[in-house]
This record gives structure tokens, sequence and C-alpha cells, in this order.
């Protein structure tokens, strides 16, 4: 029974429970010792200490396990049960859900476009369920990238007021051409919304034969055209930016 | 690194209650989240609620990943790790297809902000190559499936004392190898 309590060869001793530790750690306890560990990862300082160092050692591991986007519903879950669920009743013009979506997008426009571009490369969220509210309440939203992780391009989308607003990024070595924001509805060509402002805030207003075709999925795209933007209609400058229409 | 210092920058917001923040912060990291729940959880629906209870967790305890010198996103991705383990051992005893999921999660590298591994300890990789092969597949069946010594034992055909034999040495060894 010489082995025991510390393996032989090299390395330092274990400390008392650190195998249960390094075992908690590693997620691979079952029933009894997976209870007498939680108890004393809560009453034991000395224990989460050691199961702390070990998550930290393992953690690399979780490199090897790919990304998967997890599906819009989860964020407006997390939402509701931290700040209050969205109001699905029936007379909501002002759901909370809807409105703390749009403050939440203004706030993020203003405050942290730079974090956001650094961190996405094309962002969609859809925050709240989709509102299939027959007058037309469902919004857009789209983040549009530019190349070489440039800052981005916030879009909001109001259906109910037809307004689409834009917010831009600093865009830089336009020269003498202009910014023109294109709808791409899928497998279809592209139709202009409007010329943008190169930087700052834009607010287009959305003819109602375009709104028709506001859908998820569609493309946005910036491209430079010459002033006054491009002359038949259709796209002739470089793409400066892309990115997803999302309902929120 | 500027990525990390954003993913830091939002944490610190979170901790005071920063909604915008916490979006952000849940745009920037819930494909990295979700892949481990769902890596763990083998099933869509228990990953979807595990992942959620995760970023509720980070809500509230965002203020507690201070105590530690972690990357923000080691930080949360050992919450979802720890997170998605307790859903299963709280499951009944798994009628899951242990192997047929296995690959899912595997085809989308992640994004340098939410890499773990820094210089220093990408040494974990050095170190499982360094064990045994069959060993490390132990190990590695345990820390990203979630699978326990019996479920291990069954998948690699080999008696559960053996595994565990295998797996607490292993460990010992990790442990040894990044402490050189």
């Amino acid at each position: 029974m010489s082995r025991s309590k510390n393996k032989k060869g090299s390395g330092p001793p274990e400390r008392p429970n650190e195998q249960l530790a390094s075992e908690y750690a590693l997620g691979i306890l079952t029933n009894n010792e997976k209870n007498r560990a939680d108890a004393l990862f809560v009453n034991d300082p000395s224990f989460r200490l050691m199961v702390e160092e070990w998550q930290e050692r393992l953690a690399p591991m979780l490199d090897e396990v790919g990304e998967v986007p997890a599906p819009e519903k989860v964020w407006s879950e997390v939402e509701s049960q931290l700040f209050g669920a969205p109001d699905t009743g029936t007379s909501a013009s002002k759901s909370p859900g809807f409105w703390s979506s749009l403050v939440f997008w203004r706030r993020l426009s203003f405050t942290s476009i730079a974090a956001v571009a650094i961190l996405f490369s094309i962002v969609a969220l859809r925050v709240g369920e989709p509102q299939f509210d027959p007058r037309g309440r469902l919004s857009f939203f789209a983040a549009l990238n530019l190349a070489e992780n440039k800052p981005t391009f916030l879009v909001q989308m109001d259906m109910n007021s037809g307004v689409l607003n834009i917010q831009a990024a600093n865009l830089t070595n336009v020269e003498s051409r202009v910014p023109e924001l294109w709808l791409i509805p899928e497998g279809e060509a592209p139709l202009s919304l409007g010329i943008i402002f190169a930087d700052g805030n834009t607010a287009l207003n959305i003819t109602r034969s375009l709104l028709s075709v506001f859908k998820s999925g569609a493309t946005l795209a910036i491209s430079l055209e010459p002033a006054g933007g491009a002359p038949d209609g259709k796209p002739t400058g470089p793409i400066v930016a892309t990115g997803l229409l999302q309902a929120i | 690194m500027h990525s990390d210092d954003t993913l830091e920058q939002l944490l610190a917001r979170v901790q005071l209650g920063d909604r915008a923040a916490f979006a952000s912060l849940y745009l920037a990291t819930n494909a990295k989240l979700f892949g481990i729940c769902l890596r763990i959880l083998k099933q869509r629906p228990l990953a979807e609620e595990a992942l959620q209870e995760v970023y509720v967790k980070i809500w509230y305890k965002a203020d507690s990943y201070y105590q530690n010198r972690s990357k923000p996103i080691t930080w949360m991705a050992r919450v979802a790790h720890n997170h998605a383990i307790d859903r299963l051992r709280t499951q009944k005893p798994a009628t899951i297809e242990l192997d047929k999921v296995m690959d899912i999660a595997d085809k989308n590298p992640s994004p340098e902000q939410n890499t773990i591994a820094g210089d220093q300890n990408r040494k974990l990789a050095d170190c499982l190559d360094e064990l045994n092969e069959i060993h490390a597949r132990a190990v590695k069946l345990a820390y990203l499936d979630g699978y326990t010594y019996e479920e291990i034992g069954a998948n690699i055909s080999t008696p559960v004392n053996t595994v565990k034999t295998w797996v607490r040495r292993s460990l010992l060894k990790l442990k040894d190898c990044m402490n050189r």
C-alpha cells in the first residue's frame, strides 16, 4: 500500500485532496464524490483554490472546441431573465423588450463601436423575439464591417417610421467619393438606399416600395461612388463594408 | 493584446451593471461558450438552457473575475465548462449517443480574442502530447466531453479501475510537465 498517498516519481508532492480537486476540475466525478467535492469547494478555501488552479491549467484544452453561434433566442431569454420579460402581450406597441433593445443598440452605437468593430467581423444578433405584428413593428439591425478590422457601421431600421439610421465609422480615404448604402435581397441585384455621411449618423427615409424588401438575411453593403451616387443605380465603386440584416 | 483589453473592459463594465457591455460581451463570446456547452451536453436544447444559465451567472459573478488573473475568455470558458458539467451530472444517466455528436463543434476555430492558451500556457498541448496517446484521449474525453470513468472505460474498452489510474496519473504528469 505504499502507493496510496503520493504517486512515485517527479514533481511536488500532492497536497491533501489534490487528487479530488484535479478530478473535480476535470469534471469526471459523479454522485457521492462529486457531492463531496461540491461541499468542499463551498466550504474549504484551500480546496477551492486548488480546484481553480486545476481549472486554469486544464482550460486551454477548451480551445480545441470549435465555436458554434448560439441561437438568437438564448440572448432574449438571458435578457428577460435578468432584466425582466419582454412584453408579449397583445396591445404592446411599446413592448419593453423592443424599446430596451433600441435603447440598447443606441447606447451600443455610441459607447462601444470600437469594441464592437474589433470583436466582430459581421455581427448579427436579434434582440428579443421577432414581432410579427400586423402593424409591422418588425425592425432590423445590421453591423457592417470594413476590410482590415476597421470600424463598423451600425444600422437600425425602424419599420414603423420607415427610417433607417446608420451610425458610420469614420471612413477615411474616401477622397472625392461618397459612401452609398445598398440593400441586396438574397439572390437579387443591389437596391440603392441612399448616400450616407462618411462619418457620424445618417437617417434615411426608406420608400414604401423598398420597405417590403427588408427581410432577415438580406445583405447591406456600402460602396464608394462618385459624388451624387452611383449613376445607373448600380454600385460602381469598391465595396467597403457588408453585413447581414437581422430582425430585432 | 488589444482585443483582450476589450473583453476585459467589457467585463469591468458588466461588473458595474452595464447592460450594453453585457450584450457586447455576449455577442463576442456566445459561440465559444455555446460550443463548450454543446460539446459536453450533446443536445442542443440542453446546451441552450445551460448557456442561458451561464450568462446569468456571468452577469452576477462578474466581480469574482477580478479575484483571479485569468484572461476573461478563460474565466468565462471555465464558468461554462463547470456549469455544463453540473448540468450533465444532474441529468438522468444519459441515453445520449456519445460518439455521434463529438464532431459537431470542431469546425470553426476561435478568433484570437477567444483563444485561451497564451504563450505561457500553450504548454498544456505539449504536455498532453507527452502522455501516452490513449491516456491523453481519456483525459480529453473527460474534460471536453464530460465522460465519466465508466463511460471512458466503455469508449476505449478498458476496465474502469485502469482508466482511473491512467487519468489520475495523467493529471499529475500534466501538472509536473506544466510546472517545468
